[in-house]
């Protein structure tokens, strides 16, 4: 199960902060991203990267393990 | 399997507003360490904005907490690498903070004065870029837009 965290923005259009997923076979962050688009209307036109396990996401081909916590992050805002 | 931070960290990120006294405390704490020759500061103050809705009243913080902290470790251990420094400390709010209060406390000591400023000001555009924090900036009526750093 991939461990979903939703922040800010994100966590407003999905409507709510954490849910967990499944699939049958490891999925890529671009596959991931693809499916949770589909599900969400306007999470599509968000701009967001993507963390799995604490580490922020720079090639979306990258496969994320089973029983990952994945976090989607809008703009930061700290300091 | 996630990697622990070994070393017991103390935590950047606080509760509400940091009040003016504990800046003068930390301070008054690095008085004992006489290698320091230098310190400096960097002080985040809430701004209120000004935007067609109305005037920022106040950010609140939000965090993804465990990837924050992570960070704030990470770009510790950095400056610690790149520069010669005896001591620091970073301090970052979460909830809400009004417009004039503190909301980062960066404080950076040196033996000599040569790389502090740079060292404070690598510390503080890395916070800005790498820490998964997150403001909602909040106009008196209730309404709010979500910050972005530039």
């Amino acid at each position: 199960m991939i461990r979903l965290k939703y922040f800010g923005m994100i966590a407003e259009n999905t409507g709510k902060q954490t849910e967990l997923v499944d699939f049958e076979e490891n999925v890529t962050v671009e596959k991931l991203k693809h499916f949770l688009e589909e599900r969400y209307e306007g999470l599509e036109g968000l701009t967001y990267k993507v963390a799995v396990e604490l580490e922020l996401i720079h090639d979306e081909t990258a496969l994320i393990p089973k029983d990952a916590e994945v976090a989607l992050l809008p703009a930061f805002a700290g300091g | 399997m996630r990697q622990t931070i070994q070393k017991k960290t103390k935590k950047v990120l606080v509760e509400g507003a940091i009040p003016p006294d504990f800046i003068a405390e930390s301070i008054a704490k690095h008085q004992t360490k006489t290698t320091i020759g230098a310190h400096d500061i960097f002080l985040g103050q809430v701004r209120a904005d000004e935007f067609p809705d109305g005037v920022v009243h106040a950010i609140e913080y939000s965090a993804y907490e465990e990837m924050a902290e992570k960070a704030f470790h990470e770009i510790r251990e950095q400056a610690f690498e790149k520069f010669n420094l005896t001591c620091m400390h970073i301090y970052h709010s979460l909830g809400e903070v009004k417009a004039g209060e503190i909301c980062l406390f960066v404080f950076v000591s040196s033996p000599h004065r040569q790389g502090l400023h740079e060292a404070l000001s690598f510390i503080v555009e890395a916070i800005k870029e790498q820490v998964p924090v997150f403001g909602r900036e909040l106009f008196e009526d209730g309404r709010y837009v979500w910050k972005e750093n530039a």
